[in-house]
């Protein structure tokens, strides 16, 4: 660390958001805080996939081929990738605030319950289909 | 994020991809959702997804700025205020979804 750093951290405390995860710490590897930007903004994509495939489920049911209550499931979908995307800003601030204290960074739990969302996802789509052949 | 030299692996080039990439996929959401408002006669959720569909043009643009600035070497910058935009259009997106779908329930 270089003699001029913990004036510039100061300095820049002010200007920089959240400022409350700022004002604690070292500054870290610029490279960790880096992969810390992407991870979230993977997270983020995630989310916006997870409300895609709810409109891509609403939008099949409002045609009437699929009985209607699916349309919940797209709700579902919605509503996890609203959940997701607020866990992505939330997760993307514990991890630099970890990265900052120099403490163990935190588990991926939200990818447990993604998986586990998924999976449930799948299932119900699954169940439909076979369904639905069995109808015709 | 602090500064550094070299700019090692490309980090800046990795990370403003990684942005234009989220800015592309937000606005790309909106589209269906824009066209199952316009069948469904939702004009409500409709002005809400152009407003959605607006914010996510704004930060296909405003991620230039962020990597102008992880560009400069000189200027450490927070990426937070753009990613809590990205969370707002996601989050706007999410709910006019839910909405909509709770409408083609009921219907």
């Amino acid at each position: 660390m270089s003699d001029q750093q913990p004036h510039r951290h100061h300095r820049d405390a002010g200007r920089r958001k959240p400022e409350n995860l700022y004002r604690h710490g070292n500054e870290p590897d610029p490279r960790f805080s880096l992969a810390n930007e992407r991870t979230a903004l993977a997270w983020m994509r995630t989310a916006l996939a997870l409300v895609a495939a709810g409109i891509a489920i609403t939008s099949i049911s409002s045609l009437g081929v699929v009985p209607r209550w699916t349309a919940l499931i797209g709700a579902a979908s919605c509503l996890g990738g609203a959940l997701l995307a607020w866990r992505a800003v939330a997760g993307w601030e514990r991890v630099e605030r970890a990265l900052r204290l120099k403490k163990p960074l935190p588990s991926p739990r939200a990818l447990a319950m993604l998986a586990g969302g998924v999976i449930v996802l799948a299932a119900v789509m699954v169940l439909i289909s076979l369904a639905e052949l069995l109808r015709r | 994020m602090t500064t550094f030299t070299g700019r090692q692996g490309l980090q800046p080039e990795r990370t403003a991809l990684a942005w234009q990439r989220s800015a592309i996929t937000a606005t790309a959401v909106m589209v269906p959702l824009i066209v199952v408002s316009v069948r469904l006669g939702l004009w409500l959720m409709m002005v809400l997804e152009c407003i959605a569909t607006a914010s996510a043009v704004v930060l296909v643009v405003a991620v230039h700025r962020r990597f102008a600035q992880l560009r400069d070497q000189d200027i450490p910058a927070s990426p937070f205020i753009p990613i809590a935009g990205v969370a707002a259009v996601t989050v706007l997106a999410a709910v006019v979804g839910l909405v909509t779908a709770l409408v083609v329930f009921s219907s």
